[in-house]
Formats: C-alpha cells, structure tokens, sequence
C-alpha cells in the first residue's frame, strides 16, 4: 500500500487596488462600482458631466479681430475631452451643387423630395486625436457621415440662407473702390443694371471638428460644438469687380466650335458680413445613453452569506453620457438622442446589445435628452 | 462627390475656397508691430491637458496658440535593433503648406535631437503632434521659439528625459535655437522671402538672440518649477 500524502494548500485571494482591476477586467470593475450606487467616473447614474464653452475666439468675426479664413468657430470642453470646431466657406455655382441629394432623393415621392432639398449640410471632416498620423480611422468617418446626415435631417440650415448675392466693386477715376449691392443703395441702378447675368451662387459651410483627449463616445460632443459654432458663424457679403463682369474665356471643343463662357472671380468683403440665417427652432443637441444589465455577483455585500441573493432578478438600469474606457467597452447597449428644448427629436439611433431597453428607460432617456437641450441652449 | 479622398466628406469638387478682399491689410500692420514687441511678457504656459497622450502642452501669445501632444516612449514597429530612440515631429496647420511644415518638422527634429535623452529609450519611438489653433502670424518663423518652448515642456510633462532646457527666439525673420545656457547654437532658420544678410548682420543678430535667451530660459524653467 502506498501512503497517501495530505498537504494542504492555502488559497490566498488575490486583490487589486481598483485602477489595476478597471484595466485587468473592466466589466467588473463597472459591476462593482454600480452595484455602490455610482459610475467609475464617480458620477450618478443619470448625471451628465458638465460642458464648458469658449466664446468664439478662433474666427474673424470673433472676440479679437483676426486676419483668417475662419468664418464661426466653438472649443466645447466637457469633462477631459475638449472639441475644436473652425468652420470656413467656400462658393460653388448653382448649377453643379447637390446633384448628388436630388439623384438619392428620386425614390422618395415629390412632397419629401421638394422638402428636403430646400436644406443642405456643413461638410464636416472630424479628426479624433490618438497619437497617430495618417489616413482616418473608422471611427472619424462614422461620426462625420453621421454629423452629415443628421443635419441634413434636421432641416437646420436652409439653402435660402446661403444663397450670394453679389454686389460690384467699382473703381472710379480717381482711384478709390466702391462696392455696390443691390441691395443697399439704389442710386447705383445704372450700374447695377449693366451687370446681369442667370448665374446663381452659394456658399458652402465646411467644418474641422477636433477632437482631443478623447475619453468615451464624442459623437453628441462634436455635434454640440458644431451647433454652437453654426449660431456663432457670419457669412462675409460677396462682390464682383467690375473689370471681370464682362470677362468671357473661349472654350473651343473639337477645334471647330467655339463657345464663350463667363468667368467670374468672387470676392468676399472683409468689412461688411451678415450672420448665418439658420432655422432656430431645429436647434437641436446631442446626448447619449447606455443600458446596461447589473450583475448580482458582482455586487459586494457584506454579509454575503446571509443575503438571499435572487439570481433570476434583472434590474437594468441606464446611464447618461457614456464617459471612461470601462463603460464604453461594457454598455453594449446605447442610445443616441438629438433633440431641442421642446422635446422635437431630429434623430433617435437605438444599439441593442445584451441588455433590454424598457420602454420606462426609453421615456426616461428622451426626456433627459430634452432636459439636457434646454441646459445646453442655455449656456449661449 | 471628392475623387481624391473617399474617406472625407470634402463638398463638392467645383468649389472655390473663400477669398477676402484686404483692403485694410496696410492698417493693420503696424498694430501688429506694436504688439510684437509685448509678445515675450504676455506668455501663457499650461500642460497635462490631453489625458491620452503621455504629455501634452499649450503655449499661447497675442498671435499664436499650439497644442503640443507627446506619444511615447512607444515600441516600434521595426524589425531590427535600434539603439536609440527615434523622435517625429507632426506639424497640423490649416493655414501653411506641407512641404513648409515638412521642413520646420525636420528641423525641429535635429534641434530636439541635441538635448532628448534618445540613449535612454531604446527600440521606441517619440512623437510628437503639434496642432496650430490660434495661427495669426504669417511667418513660419515666428512659430519656432514657441513650438520649441511647447515641445519641451511636453516632453517634461511626459517625463521623458532631457539633457538640457533649449529655447529658440526670432529677430528679423530669422530663428536661433540655443542651448548649453545660451553658448551652443543649435539651429538657425532663416525664411527664404526674407532679404539677404551677410555674416556680420547674422553674427549681429546671434548676438542679441544669446543676451535675450536667458530671460526666456528662466520664464520656462519658473514654469516647470511651480508644477
């Protein structure tokens, strides 16, 4: 017979101190502080974290005169992560702009059609700062695409409101420039009138959206900043010189025909600017929830043996503005709410994930949303 | 839609960026002078802003704001040994060319490269990103004491180690990188639109950037103290 050897083994747990256990097993860590009453970032679970603006300080137009191209601008810091947005301008003729939307929109019958085509975009390109140089990540083409489209939606930026209408720039014998607009003076009608031509013009609105310090989802961030620099953005008055009025370029084709085109080089005045025409009530701002299922084992009792824990009981609750890598990587489930002091929803985008959203938790995420709006609106 | 780049949504290709007439432009000017020359006492240093990068800064004046970002002492992705640490710079403007960026970033690299500690970081790269936010200069050149002094406190703030605290001024569109307490010249940067000068007038200004230097070397090392 051979001898049966007892050794005994000591099980020591192991423990961590609560940063170390957030990066070993974030899920857990999430679990634990929830099942405290609290998120890892300390914060309640339906508080927003606070949004601290600048005054448009980067644009001509702004606090100090400048000498750029930035026509309205915003930095939105809230909590570590702060936004950048510049927005500058460009014009294109008429004919040649949005071909693209009318093409998509030909599907849809003619009372949308005629609808949405009387409003545009800003062409946003966002830039999320994480250390790397190159082409853009999937995440920054996510949010410009959607930034895009929901402004179109939202019908916030009417194509009237871009529309130029240009005034002439005059040079009389002596010397001295004038610009004329047909608008503000009408002695000039003789003037005005030798200028006539079928070409329409528009401005477009470009936006650089920067985001650094990025700690969890920054799509209601950049939207946001975007919202604020839009209301802060003035467009300049734009004018023709004379000299190039009657300017034509001959166009040959196949060497036999010739025609004659009009070329017009626009010019932006840097003293006279009017502010952007946007339909205020569509002012909307972005918010974003999560739901997400508390684990009864991960919750820490302290007379645990005691307690009768009921494992088949799902308490889901839900967190607003999603912040820290622990939450973003363990809420699967996430709300996207855009919508303005009056409780009207420009855009609603739902995530499921492993958690259920009630419609309780739908009600109480809309009306935080609305909530939020009105403190955002506020804030201008 | 934008041929070139797929990835962005650029607006359509037919557009003309805006053009602004600078009737007023002469005015101008001479305010500019005058504020020049307050430039060096309205400084504003701050750092430890970006929470995801290793290090960050931003130093504004009147005309100039730049965030500067530190990544790194990061592994490489290069197969072979490398002794030392490899440092990038990464310049973001809106307003100036690329190759010209190119060019202060390779600069700026061979200045930086005389005081980081690269010996210390082996198989690892440094980069830097620096984003121009308030750009109202028109000269490059007038950007390089103040990308110098955020790119140092960047690397400070990302305790990486530095052998020596070196600073760059500009005096007539020209740029002098100094260290070792104003005694080794480390870098000069002229503009090419800048007139000729001869070498006295080089040696003149060398001269007056080396009695300015230490001024601006305390302002930076008061700063990095009181952190």
């Amino acid at each position: 017979m051979t001898d049966i050897v007892e050794d005994t083994i000591d099980i020591h747990p192991v423990s961590f101190a609560p940063e170390v256990l957030a990066r070993i097993s974030p899920e857990l860590s999430l679990q634990r502080h929830l099942s405290l009453g609290f998120r890892p970032s300390l914060k309640g679970f339906e508080e927003f974290r606070e949004v601290e603006l600048n005054e448009d300080h980067l644009s001509r137009y702004g606090v100090e005169h400048k000498d750029n191209s930035i026509i309205g601008s915003n930095v939105l810091k809230c909590g570590k992560t702060f936004v950048v947005t510049t927005i500058t301008g460009g014009i294109i003729e008429d004919s040649t702009i949005y071909k693209n939307e009318e093409n998509e929109l030909i599907s849809l019958d003619d009372t949308k059609k005629t609808d949405l085509t009387n409003y545009t975009s800003v062409f946003p390109v966002v830039e999320v700062e994480r250390g790397r140089a190159g082409a853009c990540t999937d995440e920054e083409m996510t949010l410009s695409q959607k930034i895009y489209d929901s402004m179109l939606h939202s019908k916030l930026l009417p194509k009237s409101s871009l529309k130029i209408e240009p005034g002439i720039r005059i040079t009389d014998d002596d010397g001295t420039m004038e610009i004329i607009y047909s608008d503000e003076s009408k002695q000039h009608s003789a003037e005005e009138n030798s200028f006539k031509t079928n070409r329409k013009w528009s401005y477009l609105l470009y936006a650089k959206i920067k985001v650094f310090s990025r700690t969890g989802p920054v799509f209601d961030l950049c939207w946001n900043s975007l919202m604020y620099a839009l209301q802060s953005v003035k467009l300049p008055r734009a004018f023709i010189d004379e000299r190039a009025t009657d300017l034509k370029m001959t166009i040959r084709t196949r060497g036999r025909s010739a025609t004659v085109k009009e070329t017009y080089d626009i010019l932006s005045d840097s003293s006279k600017q009017y502010p952007l025409n946007l339909n205020k009530e569509n002012i909307a701002f972005a918010s974003n929830y999560g739901t997400i299922t508390l684990d009864s084992e991960a919750k820490l009792t302290e007379e645990a043996d005691e307690e009768d824990i009921d494992m088949d009981a799902v308490e889901t609750i839900l967190l607003a503005d999603l912040d820290t890598e622990s939450e973003e990587t363990s809420v699967n489930t996430t709300l996207s709410i855009i919508s303005n002091d009056k409780g009207d929803l420009k855009h609603v985008s739902i995530l499921g994930g492993d958690a259920n959203i009630s419609p309780d938790n739908l009600r109480k995420s809309i009306l935080l949303a609305q909530q939020r709006a009105k403190d955002l609106k506020d804030k201008l | 839609m934008n041929v070139q780049d797929r990835r962005r949504i650029l607006g359509p290709a037919g557009a003309k960026p805006l053009v602004f007439a600078n009737a007023e432009a002469k005015e101008d000017k001479t305010v500019k002078e005058e504020t020049q020359l307050n430039k060096n006492l309205s400084i504003s240093l701050q750092r430890g802003i970006i929470s995801n990068a290793n290090g960050s800064s931003i130093v504004e004046t009147s005309g100039i704001s730049l965030l500067t970002s530190v990544y790194g002492p990061r592994s490489t992705r290069s197969m072979s040994f490398e002794p030392r640490a490899t440092l990038n710079i990464i310049l973001q403007s809106n307003k100036f060319d690329t190759s010209n960026l190119k060019e202060i970033s390779n600069f700026l690299i061979s200045v930086l490269q005389c005081c980081v500690c690269l010996e210390k970081y082996p198989k690892s790269g440094i980069d830097l990103f620096i984003n121009f936010n308030i750009e109202d200069e028109d000269e490059l050149v007038q950007y390089i004491p103040i990308m110098i002094m955020s790119c140092m406190i960047a690397l400070m703030d990302a305790d990486i180690e530095v052998s020596d605290i070196i600073g760059g001024l500009t005096i007539d569109h020209t740029a002098v990188c100094l260290g070792q307490n104003g005694d080794q010249l480390l870098g000069l940067w002229k503009d090419p639109s800048s007139d000729e000068q001869d070498a006295l007038v080089l040696n003149e200004t060398i001269a007056k950037c080396q009695e300015q230097y230490s001024s601006s070397r305390q302002q930076l090392i008061e700063f990095i103290s009181n952190c």
